[in-house]
């Protein structure tokens, strides 16, 4: 999404330098991939207060563990997005959904440019859509994400993801279909 | 031989891999028009947000307060290069203290040999 391109080497070189203290590498980290990770949480939870809380906390369990993170060859974007996977993941175990601020929410933030009778409308087309999909699997919703809000590729995914190109594509026809079937009053498939 | 019956076996276990397994490889989802559809209506359901400003600026100032409490970063590779350090430190502290007791043995045994005589010496004489 806004997460800008950059050479592997130039970021490593980025964080080694913020691994060494350099105030500012980390800024650039973050403002790099900020939006990136608050639209990952915000699609996980429904919720801005949530995905402001996720994000914060993604980025300052990344700060504190800075030192430890080792490059394995996956781009410094995929360690951040397991942060924020892994506290998404926490959040849905111990948090109960709150579909009145929900909704108050996904007025004011999915349609922006529209006017309040477009935004119920456009609301009420995708909330089914939306809250099957919160339904899928993590690893399924995660695919979901970064391909159809973020616009990634398939081969983007599989690096952050830890997949080969030719997975996530079978994982994003799986899911759809999936959904279909969701949608068409089947079940969604487990993983 | 061998690889003549190798052949076969994975001729065989592929006739027998399920159908549903390789139509997804191959297939292309924007291919299909229910999918797509589909696929075009989840784009506009997860529809990209940003963060607020103040929240943006907010967090920068908490991250950069974080940093400034941090105590200097110790890279995980030096951190590795210091370990490695501390192991061959302490395999040649423990390579020269079995070099020191086993010349300190041999002084003692050397000592030994080198007294015996000495001592058999006056009492041959006086016998």
């Amino acid at each position: 999404m806004t997460d800008q391109p950059c050479s592997p080497e130039a970021e490593l070189a980025l964080v080694r330098q913020a691994q060494a203290g350099d105030a500012a590498a980390f800024g650039v980290l973050y403002q790099r991939y900020v939006t990136g990770i608050y639209n990952y949480c915000y699609q996980r939870t429904g919720s801005v207060p949530d995905a402001e809380d996720l994000t914060a906390r993604t980025f300052h369990q990344a700060l504190a563990n800075l030192d430890g993170y080792v490059y394995t060859g996956a781009p410094f974007a995929a360690w951040l997005y397991r942060i924020a996977h892994n506290l998404v993941a926490n959040w849905h175990r111990s948090q109960r959904r709150r579909p009145a601020i929900r909704l108050t929410e996904a007025l004011g933030l999915a349609t922006p440019a529209n006017g309040p009778q477009a935004r119920v409308e456009a609301w009420e087309e995708y909330e089914a859509l939306r809250a099957a999909i919160r339904r899928l699997p993590p690893a399924r919703q995660q695919v979901l994400i970064l391909r159809f809000s973020h616009g990634l590729s398939n081969r983007e995914i599989g690096e952050l993801t830890g997949r080969s190109e030719g997975a996530v594509k079978v994982l994003i026809h799986r899911t759809l279909s999936a959904l279909r079937e969701e949608l068409t009053g089947g079940t969604l498939g487990g993983e | 031989m061998t690889l003549d019956l190798i052949g076969e076996v994975l001729t065989r276990l592929a006739d027998h891999v399920p159908d549903l397994e390789w139509p997804e490889m191959v297939r292309d989802w924007e291919k299909e028009p229910a999918l797509a559809e589909l696929a075009h209506q989840i784009k506009e359901a997860l529809r990209p947000v940003e963060p607020a400003a103040a929240f943006r600026q907010r967090l920068e100032r908490e991250l950069a307060l974080a940093r400034s409490a941090r105590p200097i970063a110790t890279p995980a590779h030096s951190l590795m290069n210091r370990k490695n350090i501390l192991v061959g430190t302490a395999a040649v502290g423990s390579l020269a203290s079995a070099f020191s007791i086993l010349g300190l043995a041999i002084l003692l045994l050397r000592r030994r040999l080198t007294a015996r005589p000495a001592s058999q010496g006056p009492s041959s004489v006086s016998l």
